[in-house]
């Protein structure tokens, strides 16, 4: 495919990276700085120019693009810039990041014809909620096609008894990845589930509440006081999407701008303090050190992480931190705080799985990107109907098929029926092996 | 150096031995056509396939990841290496010493040109053949063909090895993939070749010859197939497509490439090229007219030669058709003049090219600016475009390792006895890729008479030219070695 994407920040770096192995990437941004990186170190064509300005698509002298990314900061210069392009060039799909999520309800994309907006920080948003629902989940990912949820749990015994993941697995849930001392692989069933593993589960949500009951039994199993580190747009957006859990919520921020728009925002029922948290005494003075929880939204990872590790140190058990660098992803995980996809990594992963998913196949990472899941939903007429499916010829992968919201194995169901939904989850390394065998089935 | 990082060397230098192993199976067939005895050349081309292809197999599942400094050293070695088995043949069908035959070998993949043989008619077609082929070969770059080639470059790996091979300030890309480009390039330069081949060969040489210094005259090389070079031919059509074709090659490619690609002559518009045909005209006409005046020659025969002479010398190329020296002082400073210009950056000629000269220059008036006007903004623009202080200051750099090196290349001549015009003069000619100096190396005369010694010297000295400077000297800086 040929793809080019406005914006060589963060989100268009890391997009431009990932996506050069298979496709043909343009960079354009008026950052000759950021231009330069990329051009050093990765192989795509890199384009100085403005991307509000129709000048800047003359000069590549292209008639057509498979897929326009637009990734920059504003808002405005994304959505202008789908509708220049177009008067250059023929562009076929169009996926762009914004910021306020006020256009997920107005027809602009459509008039557009914006194909996928992404909105980073009110997914992001969205994700710390889910933790709420269910308290001792590290991370919680849904799908449109099932009910069933992917949670990922610590696992916190108080006493020795060891499981192993055959214990769990039944018609209602299964252990699909375990991510233990930075490493992620796919378990089978006699494998020994350790202390501080990170353990993946698939299935019906409460039966992983059940299995997330033995296997932490130090997370408190409900969250009143919650304590916000940052104010930003993304800390706004958190807090907005916790008032209905009638928690008692403290923010934490530097910067007095972002605290008066915060308190506008939220309109006093969130109380807001104005300090420069590196100020250990916030902890006794405001009494954070009763929180049972704390969400660290800064967009520096490096702030995140101390402030987690404060927390940590009064005994803080629920830390969540919002993590941008994947560099530090690993860190985050060793300390135990639950990592979730910042504005950046979020538009990053949610971009990627939009152009690597089909019509029919979905695809999904997870494990700070280092396993993977793909979805392949038998819909109606489909010609795999009353097929029989052998597994894919690989280890370390578990192969699901939902029927009727219950797990089988492959083996189990003999012929494919309409609505089933075939599921696959694996590492990241052996992505395209998968990629290649569900395509095919 | 840890075993990965040997891996990648390795598995990148089998894959460019494997190139070159099939590209040395057409000087066989040469050989072949004309019933040379090819038993020995083939036993060798075998083996170098052979031994590649199994570095190439047990590495296989190696995925190359090149760092910098693995990209830097690689290229090194190659070229040390495409110098080495060069001179295999060399040494196997004519006689020539190791060093002589490395010599020629680096003269030769390094577009130099420079010889060690006082009569090449003498020599088999073969080794004519696999002259022309190296210079051929290293003009465009061995290396931006194996890019093309292979796809080399992990798509997430580093331009790092295209720059270092690269012959200008920054090697450019205009596809996202720079496999493409580097195809594509390969293809103007095929195109080019082959139009050189009908033209020389319509106007009177043989297909042979006219193969032999069309490769030559693209990779702007300089190795002919005939004692007098161009000389033997009596011809204004051979020479003035030569100086046609010696010219365009000495422009950047990419500018070829768009004319080829979108029919749009934009590329040519560029302040270098502007100085490049500028500078090539104004020597050109006063060379002419010493000619003229000196010898007595009739105006066309003048202009014939020296135009032919200053693109010769200006595109680095070293073919000759008259030995200029004998035109008197006047005449060797103007064609010293286009020694030290060179040709066009991203061209297949060599020496400091000119683009260099501009910014510096522009550097230069930007200091008098400053120093007059202290509260001036001001920069230095070229097409309209700022130049960076980095580059300014790479340029800076390329320029003193340039002088630092012809210097140490003269001393070292100079002390070893020779007069102070051919050691001068052949610093020039080597470390420029030029190939004939003045004096004792002057376009008459050869490089037969150097001691073994020198002959390693010098072609050390055509690689670091070649390599333009940095590529080599980075080996020496302490940090490249360090692991912390």
């Amino acid at each position: 495919m040929d793809i080019m994407i406005a914006g060589a920040g963060t989100v268009g770096y890391s997009l431009a990276q990932t996506l050069s192995h298979k496709h043909n990437v343009i960079v354009i941004d008026k950052n000759i700085n950021k231009l330069n990186k990329l051009d050093e170190d990765i192989d795509i064509l890199v384009l100085h120019g403005d991307i509000e300005n129709p000048k800047t698509y003359q000069s590549l002298n292209i008639d057509e693009v498979d897929l326009f990314i637009a990734v920059t900061d504003s808002d405005e210069a994304n959505l202008l810039s789908t509708l220049i392009v177009e008067d250059v060039v023929d562009v076929k799909r169009k996926i762009i990041r914004l910021k306020n999520d006020g256009f997920l309800k107005s027809h602009v994309l459509e008039k557009l014809a914006i194909e996928y907006a992404v909105f980073p920080d009110l997914t992001t948003a969205n994700k710390v909620k889910a933790l709420f629902a269910f308290p001792k989940a590290n991370n919680v990912k849904t799908f449109h096609q099932t009910k069933h949820k992917l949670i990922s749990i610590r696992v916190q015994y108080e006493n020795d008894i060891l499981y192993s993941v055959g214990e769990f697995v039944n018609e209602n849930v299964s252990i699909v990845g375990i991510e233990r001392e930075k490493s992620f692989f796919v378990p089978g069933k006699d494998t020994f589930i350790h202390k501080d593993d990170l353990v993946y589960l698939f299935g019906h949500i409460e039966a992983i509440e059940e299995i997330a009951s033995k296997l932490d039994e130090k997370m408190p199993s409900s969250i009143k006081k919650v304590v916000i580190f940052g104010a930003n747009t993304l800390a706004q957006k958190i807090a907005k999407a916790l008032l209905d859990k009638k928690l008692e919520i403290k923010m934490i921020e530097k910067d007095i701008g972002h605290c008066r728009r915060a308190s506008e925002l939220l309109q006093g029922k969130v109380s807001i303090i104005n300090s420069a948290h590196e100020d250990q005494r916030l902890f006794e003075e405001e009494g954070l050190k009763n929180a049972d929880m704390i969400i660290a939204a800064e967009p520096d990872d490096e702030k995140n992480i101390i402030k987690c590790i404060e927390a940590k140190e009064y005994g803080i058990e629920k830390v969540v931190a919002v993590n941008n660098d994947k560099a530090y992803y690993n860190l985050m995980h060793k300390m135990g705080v639950v990592v979730v996809r910042g504005s950046k990594a979020g538009a990053h992963y949610a971009i990627l799985e939009k152009i690597s998913s089909s019509s029919i196949v979905t695809q999904r990472h997870f494990c700070g990107g280092n396993g993977v899941l793909f979805m392949r939903k038998i819909y109606p007429h489909s010609e795999l109907i009353g097929k029989s499916v052998e597994s894919i010829k690989l280890d370390n992968v578990i192969v699901l098929l939902l029927r009727e919201e219950k797990l089988y194995g492959l083996s189990q169901v003999g012929q494919l029926e309409q609505g089933d939904i075939c599921i696959v989850f694996g590492n990241v390394n052996n992505k395209e092996e998968i990629e290649q065998w569900i395509y095919t089935l | 150096m840890d075993i990965h990082a040997l891996k990648n060397i390795l598995k990148f230098v089998s894959v460019i031995g494997m190139a070159l192993s099939l590209f040395l199976l057409t000087a066989i067939v040469v050989g072949w056509i004309y019933g040379e005895n090819m038993a020995e050349f083939i036993y060798f081309d075998l083996s170098l396939l052979l031994v590649n292809a199994m570095v190439f197999f047990l590495l296989r599942k190696h995925t190359i990841k090149l760092s910098i400094k693995g990209g830097i050293l690689s290229v090194n070695l190659i070229w040390i290496l495409l110098g080495v088995a060069g001179a295999v043949p060399l040494i196997l069908y004519t006689g020539i010493s190791p060093a002589d035959a490395f010599f020629e070998s680096v003269s030769g993949f390094t577009t130099t040109g420079a010889t060690v043989f006082p009569d090449i008619e003498s020599l088999p077609r073969s080794i004519l053949y696999l002259r022309s082929l190296m210079h051929w070969l290293g003009g465009m770059g061995i290396i931006v063909l194996g890019v093309g080639l292979f796809s080399l470059i992990n798509p997430s790996g580093s331009m790092a090895l295209f720059k270092a091979e690269s012959t200008g300030i920054k090697m450019e890309k205009i596809t996202p993939k720079v496999k493409n480009t580097a195809l594509r390039l390969w293809g103007i330069y095929l195109i080019f070749t082959v139009m050189d081949t009908i033209a020389l060969w319509y106007a009177g040489m043989t297909p042979f010859d006219a193969l032999n210094h069309a490769f030559s005259t693209i990779s702007t090389g300089g190795f002919s197939t005939k004692n007098a070079s161009l000389g033997y031919y009596d011809s204004a059509w051979i020479i003035w497509i030569t100086t046609f074709f010696m010219i365009i090659s000495g422009i950047n490619f990419l500018a070829h490439l768009k004319l080829f690609s979108t029919g749009r002559l934009d590329g040519y518009k560029r302040e270098e090229v502007l100085w490049y045909m500028m500078i090539f005209i104004v020597l050109s006409l006063i060379l002419g007219s010493i000619d003229v005046f000196v010898d007595y020659d009739s105006t066309f025969h003048a202009l014939t030669h020296s135009f032919f002479t200053v693109a010769s010398v200006l595109t680095t190329t070293g073919f000759a058709t008259l030995d200029y020296e004998q035109w008197g002082h006047i005449a060797i400073s103007v064609i010293f003049v286009a020694m030290l210009v060179g040709g066009n950056a991203g061209s297949t000629a060599g020496g400091v090219k000119v683009i260099r000269y501009i910014v510096l220059f522009k550097n230069i008036v930007l200091q008098f600016t400053r120093t007059l006007h202290p509260n001036a903004v001001a920069g230095v623009f070229i097409d309209g475009q700022k130049i960076s202080s980095q580059i300014i200051s790479s340029t800076t750099g390329f320029i003193f390792l340039f002088v630092l090196t012809n210097m140490l290349v003269s001393l070292y001549l100079f002390g070893r006895g020779f007069d102070a015009m051919t050691a001068i003069s052949t610093a020039l000619a080597t470390v420029g890729n030029i190939g004939p100096g003045f004096a004792l190396t002057g376009p008459a005369h050869n490089y037969a008479f150097f001691s073994q010694v020198d002959k390693i010297v010098l072609s050390i000295a055509m690689i670091i030219g070649r390599l333009e400077f940095y590529t080599v000297f980075l080996l020496f800086s302490s940090s490249f070695w360090k692991k912390f």
